[in-house]
């Protein structure tokens, strides 16, 4: 009894080392986002005068200008003038060939639609094709399942460079560059880690429940949609949103394959990249960075569980 | 008389409808698959041996098959003074990854793993970069480093506008932004550990920095190799949100940055044109590239592998 009672009293040195550690990072990860809080709601002249410290709201009151004498002007002035033209020019087709040349007006709607349209039915496939993908390769015990799980470890194990090239060409030979549908097509993969995933979910189920089913007259696509996928729903559901929050945050995909049709983060970065736009001033182009974060952060405080959940890899071993 | 096996369906058996429906399900990945990473794959090998030229009518290409020319442009400009940093720059960034960022994703795991005090409150903050986009974090910090920090320390320039001091904050930068979802693997993979190795561990006086390193580390030590043996690919695609920081301006480049703003400003045809400190490549040229990238870290990969399995602690 003594001696547990001695190990309790035994202090924990890497315990109070990471505990400072990590609180100088907690600290270090909530100032820049509180100075751009402030910083979003300053008048460009207290801004000027006032780089780090709270917001004047005199100045908005006083302002003489029309459209900014009010707290949040600059998100008003920042969604009314998120705009842009979005140009390209390319060659579509295999051997009759077609030049094609776009410009497009973008808005805040039309970035949002195209994010939606992109990213939701993107995140989507890229959840369902590795999921159904890994259910038929477990539950199906012919040897081409062997061959596919093989596949995904190759693709996870050899990585290819200067694919982009190859692929964009291939876009523009089929007329899908600067579509929807070739985004999609190119997200569909099942050779992805979360195959892994999925195929470490299924194998944790009992194919009692399926084998009933079957027996009950249940055709396997019956078993598939109202058996095997509700049991998984939660880990679909996790990496659905998982893949959702990455693809909203990229712009480096849409740049390249959608450049007609850019989502709200390329339209962001696009905004901050070329301020002039919504007046070059720095609280205008803070606003125009929360736009893009506090949906997000909306849906990580809604979904923060989910987010946060573990994801075993069935690749890995333990 | 009535035939009997004309208008009779035959039943279908259990493997049979199984085989049919595998088929039908795996139709589209398969497809997909074959389009979108064989042959785009057998195109970058093939592009890296063609040519491409405007044809005389202007509606397209004419195509022709060079031997090791492409591969010979390549290096011709990644000689050039403006690019002999890349490599370097791109080494730099994995040694900090690798000496820096992963020791301490794996210290603040293992913190949350034991879940010490407030470790639920770390977690979410932990994870909480990783869901913004690098746009909002890097010009939030591009800000906190410019602006804030000339207001605050009463100094002329920047840590952004010195050369000095550019490369070692953007890096700063990428350990500080890196943690996410690695934090959620590694504590996920010790959360595996049986709680009777831990309790016995704790009984023979190994607590803290020991337990951590002789019991921990051990059996999470696959994971840890395979993020290893992912960082030596990572050397080449690593852009330190480089292209976020400046676009197309970055007088710092890294092999990754170097071939996105290639393959954003590239096409078909050469243009070998010099823009924004950079020679920009034709399609076929960054497809030598990346061969040659990929012939040099698929060897790599491979011996890391064998070496982690061969020297490597094991659970046992």
């Amino acid at each position: 009894m003594k001696n547990i009672k001695l190990k309790k009293r035994k202090v924990n040195f890497l315990a109070i080392i990471l505990f400072v550690l990590l609180s100088v990072y907690v600290i270090s990860i909530f100032i820049p986002f509180i100075w751009g809080v402030l910083t979003s709601v300053k008048h460009y002249s207290d801004f000027r005068n006032n780089t780090v410290g709270f917001p004047d709201f005199s100045y908005w009151k006083n302002s003489m200008i029309e459209g900014e004498d009010k707290w949040y002007s600059n998100y008003l002035i920042v969604w009314n003038n998120f705009g842009f033209t979005a140009k390209t020019t390319y060659f579509k087709g295999v051997f009759n060939l077609t030049k094609v040349t776009r410009s497009v007006e973008v808005t805040f709607f039309s970035a949002f639609l195209n994010t939606i349209l992109c990213v939701g039915i993107s995140s989507f496939l890229a959840t369902i094709v590795p999921c159904i993908t890994a259910y038929v390769c477990y539950n199906y015990k012919f040897r081409f399942s062997k061959v596919i799980y093989s596949v995904v470890l190759f693709v996870m194990a050899l990585p290819l460079f200067g694919t982009a090239p190859a692929t964009v060409n291939l876009l523009r030979q089929l007329g899908l560059y600067d579509e929807f549908v070739g985004m999609w097509l190119l997200q569909s993969s099942f050779a992805s880690t979360y195959f892994l995933v999925f195929y470490a979910a299924f194998s944790g189920l009992s194919i009692s429940y399926s084998e009933a089913a079957e027996i009950d007259g249940a055709s396997q696509l019956r078993v598939l949609i109202s058996i095997a996928l509700p049991l998984v729903s939660k880990m679909i559901s996790t990496v659905f949103l998982l893949i959702f929050v990455a693809q909203w945050n990229d712009y480096s995909a849409p740049l390249l394959y959608l450049p007609t049709k850019p989502t709200v983060a390329y339209a962001v970065f696009r905004i901050v990249s070329e301020p002039a736009k919504v007046g070059g001033e720095t609280p205008k182009i803070i606003a125009t960075l929360m736009i893009l974060a506090l949906p997000i952060l909306l849906i990580f405080i809604i979904f923060k569980e989910k987010l946060m959940g573990n994801i075993s890899m069935g690749g890995v071993k333990e | 008389m009535t035939d009997t096996t004309s208008g009779a369906k035959k039943k279908l058996t259990r493997t049979q409808k199984r085989l049919i429906f595998y088929i039908l399900i795996l139709a589209f990945p398969i497809l997909q698959f074959a389009v979108f990473y064989i042959y785009t794959n057998l195109n970058v090998i093939l592009m890296a041996f063609q040519k491409y030229s405007y044809s005389a009518d202007g509606l397209g290409y004419d195509v022709k098959l060079v031997f090791i020319d492409n591969f010979v442009s390549v290096f011709e400009i990644l000689k050039a003074k403006e690019n002999s940093s890349m490599l370097g720059n791109s080494l730099i960034a994995y040694g900090v990854s690798i000496f820096i960022s992963t020791p301490l994703a794996l210290f603040f795991s293992y913190y949350l793993y034991k879940k010490y005090f407030l470790s639920g409150m770390f977690k979410t903050v932990l994870f909480a970069p990783q869901i913004l986009s690098s746009v909002v974090l890097v010009i939030l910090f591009k800000y906190i480093v410019t602006d804030v920090y000339i207001s605050v320390f009463k100094v002329e320039i920047g840590l952004l506008d010195s050369i000095d001091t550019q490369f070692i904050t953007i890096l700063f930068f990428s350990v500080w932004s890196s943690f996410g979802a690695n934090i959620l693997i590694y504590s996920g993979s010790m959360s595996g550990i049986s709680d009777s190795v831990v309790e016995s561990a704790e009984l023979d006086g190994a607590t803290g920095i020991k337990e951590f390193w002789y019991i921990t580390m051990p059996m999470i030590f696959p994971t840890f190799a395979t993020f290893f043996i992912a960082g030596i690919a990572g050397v080449f695609t690593n852009q330190l949100n480089l292209y976020t920081f400046y676009k197309e301006s970055s007088t710092i480049k890294t092999v990754g940055y170097y071939l996105y703003v290639q393959t954003l400003n590239s096409g078909l045809v050469a243009n070998s044109h010099v823009s924004n400190n950079l020679t920009y490549m034709s399609f076929p040229e960054v497809s030598a590239f990346g061969l040659m990238i990929t012939l040099v870290v698929f060897p790599l990969t491979i011996i890391a592998r064998k070496l982690f399995d061969k020297y490597g602690p094991s659970a046992n």
